[in-house]
């Protein structure tokens, strides 16, 4: 009976450690998957801002005048077309 | 009396200890059981605080300016490490020097704080090794760009707010920092394990601007080429939206790069010239002077209390519209003396000018205008010439927004709105109407006196083939402290109205100290046609393009075209006496010629008549000039492929100047089929 109730006891025991293990062990998977997420969204930031500046008129605007020899067009070759709706066309 | 055995006492002793033992356990379990349970908590758990993110500032169009991310301060425990070598192979491998790696894994130290912030995925390697904490630092990143930071401002070592708009709206930026529990081993270690919240870090508010990013940078660059082909000390651009009163861009640049104030609004100037609008305004508000009213302006010269005022231009009578126009100093301060010093101080003090605009920028300057108790004999003349009184660029450009929209001064918003975290809506700024400075009708009357400043005043250089701008230039000399005013040394400025008939944009250029050209209608006036050339090129530079459109000039169109499109729409053909010789022009309907031959001044109707009236031909009644150069707008011709000498005659034969360069790039500038004015030189690429 003694026996048997120290089986019962280890058992719980074995059981309640190996369950405090595995919540660790996922713990730490977690804990590194939000690492990884946080590491991740601030390489997205980084990588936004750069792409930001580098698709920005200040460093796109010499680039296209020194090297490809685009320039600026003039007012009168700017033509904006009205939509329907201001100028009374018809849909 | 019972006499107990031993083996009782022992089995007494026993269960009395048994029953203590129950006792103290029913007392810390039942009676100490918080106590125990909060002290065994404070042993297995640490409270960590959390910084929380701050918000993010973006421009009109949601683009970002300002934004946190989260890097690693990085610390090594040299007494935990287990392999030396290794760590020293990662720790140079992420760019730390030899001293530091070397103190980093000397067992006699410590603690050893590295230097920098890092970004997490660089030193990845590192975090993992024992001995490296890595603690995580929220660090402020800014959109590239001088300007912008003068208007963002920017973050102490804290996190706080230090300059701009992170300062003056620090509070909202920043949010509510959280707590968090870390669970810790035997030896008070934290255990890598995620961490409740105690109370969640709160991030801070998303604060947009009505700032537009891409106006912003053509500004900015605008300005750095003006200042630097000038060799001017500074300079500053506002554009604002005069019917909402948002500041669209706010560019400053000073040749001392350590100044970052945002100068376009904590250092006010004496707007010379360009104040003068005001005063016309307040004479045909009261009443007191119509727009072809005359006065003599005595030949350029006028002594006025023992000072000689002189004009640029040189007329024995100006009519109010023409002292706008020529920017007549004699004339202004003639007519001017229709009105008190206090109706004077009131038109100005009105318009806003001497009071911050409220824009949430710390260090705003409420700039200068003395009440008339305080003036001096001198100082009525020379408010109206726009001296002895100072406004910040953004007071200057607020103020000419009321003539832009028909006369309301409005409320100058530089934050359109902001958000919480979670996206709801905490403030949106609504255009706001201050008071109505002047009426509608004087408004429009201003308006046109300020078109023909551009149209054939002193600032034709702001002017667009195909669209009409109104604007004022000023000229005004600088003070150097202790010497008072200096020669050479002058404030050139111009204020625009894009488009005058339905204006868009108020355009502030002012340029400090510039060396050679210095007059504003020579080199300020041409940089507001810059911006807005590049304006309208641009994707999204806050321009409705509906209104533009229905604004626009018609095409320049060759004579007989013309002239059988006027057949066609069956407007007037108004023929002189001499036909044949007789200039051809096409022009907006609704503008009215009068005059005599030579010499005609333009009245123009309504705004609403004048856009909405189709353009037709008119023939002027008058004799073309002989010698008269036709400035009228045509292609550049493509010259590519041939010799110089064919080339230049080419060019000269379409009307052009020329002018040969030895520098790479395009055939010519402009390029071929860019419209330009009769007479404009193009350079023509030769490389002997």
């Amino acid at each position: 009976m003694i026996a048997v109730g120290l089986m019962g006891f280890v058992l719980v025991s074995a059981a309640v450690i190996t369950r405090r293990s595995h919540g660790f062990s996922q713990g730490n998977a977690a804990k590194a998957l939000e690492k990884r997420h946080s590491s991740l969204e601030n390489e997205r930031v980084r990588l936004a801002g750069a792409i930001r500046d580098a698709s920005s008129r200040r460093t796109l605007g010499p680039i296209a005048e020194q090297k490809l020899g685009m320039r600026i067009p003039s007012d009168t070759q700017v033509i904006f077309l009205p939509s329907n709706a201001r100028a009374g066309g018809t849909p | 009396m019972v006499r107990l055995s031993r083996v009782s006492v022992i089995h007494l002793t026993f269960v009395v200890f048994a029953l203590a033992l129950i006792g103290q356990a029913a007392r810390v379990q039942l009676f100490q059981g918080d106590k125990w349970v909060e002290r065994a908590r404070q042993q297995h758990f640490r409270e960590s605080p959390s910084a929380a993110a701050r918000g993010n500032i973006l421009d009109a169009s949601d683009r970002v300016l300002a934004e946190s991310r989260e890097l690693v301060r990085l610390a090594v425990a040299p007494r935990e490490i287990r392999d030396r070598a290794a760590l020293a192979i990662a720790l140079r491998d992420a760019g730390f020097s030899t001293a530091w790696t070397s103190a980093a894994t000397d067992p006699r130290r410590k603690w050893v704080e590295l230097p920098g912030l890092h970004v997490p995925t660089d030193i990845a390697g590192l975090t993992v090794l024992p001995g490296v904490r890595g603690f995580p630092v929220m660090k402020r990143e800014y959109a590239a760009g001088e300007s912008v930071s003068r208007i963002v401002g920017g973050t102490d070592q804290r996190g706080r707010g230090a300059d701009g708009i992170e300062l003056a709206l620090d509070s909202l930026l920043r949010g509510d920092s959280g707590k968090t529990t870390v669970a810790r081993d035997s030896r008070g270690r934290n255990l890598d394990t995620p961490g409740g919240w105690n109370a969640a870090p709160r991030r801070g508010h998303n604060v947009t601007l009505t700032i537009n990013r891409d106006l912003q940078e053509i500004c900015d660059r605008a300005l750095a080429r003006a200042t630097d082909s000038l060799n001017a000390t500074g300079g500053d651009i506002v554009v604002m939206n005069p019917f909402t009163g948002e500041v669209l861009a706010m560019a400053s640049r000073r040749a001392n790069r350590r100044t970052l104030a945002n100068t376009a609004v904590s250092e006010p100037f004496e707007p010379g010239s360009t104040l003068k609008p005001f005063i016309a305004a307040a004479l045909m508000e009261r009443g007191r002077a119509r727009p072809d009213e005359v006065v003599e302006t005595f030949g350029g010269t006028m002594i006025l209390n023992g000072r000689q005022i002189v004009d640029e231009r040189k007329s024995a009578r100006l009519s109010l519209s023409d002292v706008i126009r020529y920017s007549s100093n004699i004339g202004i301060v003639r007519f001017a003396d229709r009105l008190t010093p206090r109706e004077k101080f009131e038109t100005l003090r009105d318009l806003g000018l001497g009071a911050p605009t409220g824009v949430p920028l710390p260090a705003e300057a409420d700039g200068t205008l003395r009440d008339p108790s305080r003036w001096n004999r001198t100082s009525a003349a020379s408010m109206v010439m726009g001296y002895e009184l100072a406004v910040t660029p953004l007071q200057l450009v607020a103020a000419y927004g009321a003539i832009a929209n028909g006369g309301e001064l409005m409320e100058t918003h530089l934050v359109k709105e902001i958000r919480n975290a979670g996206g709801d809506l905490v403030y949106r700024a609504r255009p706001r109407v201050i008071r109505r400075v002047i009426s509608p009708d004087v408004a429009t009357q201003v308006q046109h006196m300020l078109l023909a400043v551009v149209q054939g005043g002193t600032a034709i250089k702001a002017d667009l083939a195909a669209y009409r701008i109104g604007g004022k230039s000023g000229t005004a000399r600088r003070t150097v402290e202790g010497k008072g005013y200096v020669e050479g040394n002058y404030t050139a400025s111009f204020v625009g109205l894009f488009p005058v008939d339905k204006p868009q944009y108020v355009v502030l250029v002012k340029l400090d100290s510039p060396r050679g050209a210095y007059y504003g209608g020579e080199i300020a006036a041409p940089v507001t046609a810059v911006i807005l050339r590049a304006a309208l090129a641009a994707q999204d530079a806050a321009l409705d393009r509906n209104e533009l459109a229905a604004v626009k000039r018609p095409a320049p169109v060759a004579p007989e075209r013309a002239a059988v499109g006027a057949a066609v729409a069956g407007g007037p053909d108004i023929t002189g006496p001499d036909s044949a010789a007789a200039g051809t022009a096409q022009i907006p309907a609704a503008d009215v010629l009068a005059g005599d031959s030579g010499s005609f001044s333009k009245q123009m109707a309504p705004a609403d008549e004048r856009t909405l009236l189709p353009p037709r031909t008119i023939r002027l009644p008058f004799k073309q000039k002989r010698g008269m150069p036709d400035r009228s707008a045509r292609p550049v011709p493509d010259v590519v492929g041939l010799p110089v000498r064919d080339a230049v005659r080419a060019l000269h034969e379409a009307g052009f100047r020329v002018r040969l360069v030895s520098r790479q790039g395009m055939p010519t500038y402009p390029a071929a089929g860019s419209l330009l004015a009769g007479g404009s030189v193009v350079k023509l690429k030769h490389i002997p």
